[in-house]
């Protein structure tokens, strides 16, 4: 088991170093200039162009830029951005709080609809529920997170006119950012109304983005309960005179969620995707939004640095699921 | 022996099942897997149903414990528990009696312990589930019963997992399980058959010695004839669904009527060891579906059919209400008495 550990961690290295390669050359493939972008309409001198190529080290020869740039990151710099001129890692910081509270509510969201759903779909095996409920999945699972969110836009938003298509918070208020997830922010400004008023703001992007891990969580619970549900062991339970809540929820579902929870994790990954097209179109100040802004400028370091630290934090989601499955795989844990 | 069992057939049984049938719905057709059984186990009998795979013997074990699920249906049948027919209560009724008054142990040991429990775990939730005992005096009754089921190192074996024990010691911990609770009635389905040999005798030989000392019944499944001597004291034989014959261990061997337990016992090795004779297994193989059959079901296997065999179906010929003698055959290899033959 530690050495399992051990192995994990030392691979995160060569995926890291690959990351900083890739993200680098990629955006440097793109077309665009940095400096011409920011300069904008107006555009700049000769010299003045030379003046900030050599300010971001953009003279030199690409090669020597990536080593630079490599061991930069090495020292835990991931450099300033182009437009700003802030440091990167402190831009992240501000911004990815608000990221990772639409990330979590949208995940705590689907585990707990979609856990208990394909246990029931399961359980009521080719019933009409269990059609429903398969059909439903489908559904999420195959809708293009564009047009599912402006489909709910125009219900909730615009017909119904009952939650907010926006932001986080309503200007009206005025929260003092503590921990930067403005639920608990606003709790601990004891300010019920904006907790309620972040609430609102929060329900559709966090539908938006818990859509497709909701069905594709389903599905998998689903599927693995089936195959659960036929094994001998669960035969032995009911012999042995447990209540069906029991044979399901313990002896099943427990053995049910080992490839439940790699999907958790895969999803936890796919849903960093997910987030920067929810907070685009809900204009969430998150990460995803700062990062697509930043791509659109040719801020490298931004771009880089931003896709290094989600990398980052994959690569972590992946090392916990991991763990977590060796934990409650006993035939795994002896390993 | 023989003296026992006249005089158990004048005690009220403990398991008396009456008709009991059985059918697998598959692509909309109906496959009869168990019909009209009827069986008795009196206090301290084992009685051993055999057959080949596939004649429905855990077909019939699984309904008397009310364990019949999809594609499976219960299509008929009482079975009295100590006067308590457990199929006619609910689901949730019967759970009280299984586990407790009912136990099963199962074919494939490894397979039919949780993997995601420890043993002490699973043997614990028996007892949690029929008694009012604290979380110490489980653990210690745990390892009262593992020692009792003869596991050497008692403390150990409750802290494994099931993968982590052989399947001669998980089916160890099957029984410990299975008799946790004391129960009157123990239902082994081909308990050896996934054991190798030397397991084999040794698992034979802890069912024997548990069932005597607390004069437990025992049904015990097997497709080996060879085990059934060393173990049973009444014999049902199965085929495609039907009981074919029932009768004591000693008349199974001695002299068997239905010619389907004559070719089974000549497939045995040991029966011919004195006679001399070569060793034949039985030809063919048994019907796959008896939905639309008529006639005898063994009819294209047996050696002595004759044109009637096929165009009426016999009925099983005996004693209704005891483990006496009855076959299923219009020619059995030795007459019946014809004194009390009826229908059953
Ligand atoms: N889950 C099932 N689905 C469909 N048919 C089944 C199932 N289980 C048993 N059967 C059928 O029921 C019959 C009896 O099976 P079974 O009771 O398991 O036999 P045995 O235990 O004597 O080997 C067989 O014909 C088998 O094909
Ligand atoms: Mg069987």
């Amino acid at each position: 088991m530690p050495q399992l550990l051990l192995r994990r961690i030392l691979l995160v290295i060569p995926t890291f170093i690959g990351i900083v390669a890739l993200t680098f050359f990629l955006i440097r493939l793109a077309p665009g200039d940095p400096i011409l972008l920011i300069a904008g309409e107006h555009g700049v001198s000769a010299e003045r162009y030379a003046e900030l190529q050599k300010q971001f080290g953009f003279d030199q020869p690409l090669f020597i830029q990536f080593a630079d740039y490599l061991s930069q990151v090495l020292n835990g710099d991931l450099g300033l951005s182009v437009v700003t001129q802030t440091p990167v890692l402190d831009e992240f910081g501000k911004l990815f709080p608000a990221t990772l509270e639409l990330a979590l509510i949208a995940m705590i969201v689907a585990i707990a609809i979609a856990i208990p759903a394909g246990v029931l779909a399961a359980v009521k095996r080719n019933t009409l529920i269990d059609h429903s409920i398969t059909a439903i999945s489908l559904v999420g699972y195959s809708m293009p997170i564009f047009w599912w969110a402006l489909l709910l836009i125009l219900l909730f938003s615009v017909n119904l006119g009952i939650l907010p298509v926006a932001g986080r918070l309503s200007f009206i208020y005025d929260i003092e950012s503590v921990t930067g997830f403005m639920l608990i922010d606003t709790l601990l400004a004891n300010d019920k109304e904006a907790f309620i008023d972040a609430l609102h703001h929060l329900t559709l992007p966090a539908i938006v983005l818990a859509t497709i891990p909701l069905a594709v969580i389903m599905r998998m619970t689903r599927s693995s309960m089936l195959e659960v549900l036929k094994q001998d062991y669960i035969r032995t339970a009911r012999a042995k005179g447990l209540s069906e809540f029991s044979v399901i929820f313990k002896h099943a579902l427990r053995n049910a969620l080992i490839p439940v929870i790699t999907v958790i994790g895969l999803q936890t990954s796919i849903l960093m995707t997910g987030a920067i097209l929810t907070e685009t179109i809900f204009s969430w100040p998150g990460i995803g939004k700062w990062l697509l802004e930043a791509v659109y400028r040719r801020d490298y370091p931004v771009v880089q640095g931003g896709v290094l630290l989600i990398a980052s934090l994959v690569i972590l989601v992946n090392m916990v699921v991991d763990l977590l499955y060796v934990l409650i795989n006993p035939a795994l844990r002896q390993k | 022996m023989s003296v026992q069992l006249s005089a158990n057939n004048y005690r009220t049984p403990l398991l008396n099942v009456e008709n009991l049938s059985v059918d697998f719905e598959q692509n909309g057709r109906n496959n009869s897997a168990a019909e009209s059984v009827y069986l008795n186990v009196h206090a301290g009998e084992t009685v051993a149903i055999v057959g080949e795979s596939g004649s429905g013997k855990s077909a019939t074990s699984l309904a008397i414990m009310g364990l019949i699920r999809k594609p499976g249906v219960l299509r008929s049948g009482k079975v009295k528990l100590n006067g308590v027919d457990l199929l006619a209560l609910s689901s949730r009724q019967r759970r009280r009696y299984l586990g407790k008054d009912i136990s099963m142990i199962f074919q494939e040991p490894t397979v039919s312990l949780n993997p995601s429990f420890t043993i002490a775990q699973q043997i614990s939730e028996a007892l949690k589930c029929h008694g009012k005992m604290t979380r110490a005096q489980r653990y210690s009754r745990a390892l009262e019963l593992i020692r009792e089921v003869g596991i050497t190192d008692p403390e150990k074996c409750l802290q494994s997992w099931p993968h982590q024990l052989s399947g001669g010691m998980n089916q160890r911990v099957m029984i410990a399980m299975a008799i946790s609770c004391n129960p009157s009635l123990l239902i082994a389905d081909e308990p050896t058959t996934a054991l190798d040999v030397t397991v084999q005798a040794q698992i034979l030989n802890l069912l024997h010695r548990l069932q005597q000392k607390n004069n437990m019944g025992m049904i015990f499944v097997t497709h080996d004839l060879s085990v059934v001597s060393s173990i049973a004291h009444n014999v049902v034989v199965m085929y495609a669904g039907q009981v074919v014959e029932r009768c004591s261990v000693d008349d199974l061997f001695q002299c068997p009527r239905h010619p389907y337990t004559e070719a089974l016992l000549k497939s045995l090795p040991a029966y011919h060891s004195n006679t001399n004779k070569r060793l034949s297994s039985i030809k063919g193989s048994p019907p796959g579906t008896v939905e639309s059959m008529s006639g005898c079901r063994f009819y294209s296997r047996c050696n002595y059919a004759k044109n009637d065999c096929r165009q009426s179906t016999p009925d099983l010929l005996g004693e209704p209400d005891s483990n006496s003698r009855a076959v299923r055959c219009f020619r059995p290899l030795k007459a019946l008495s014809t004194s009390n033959d009826r229908p059953v």
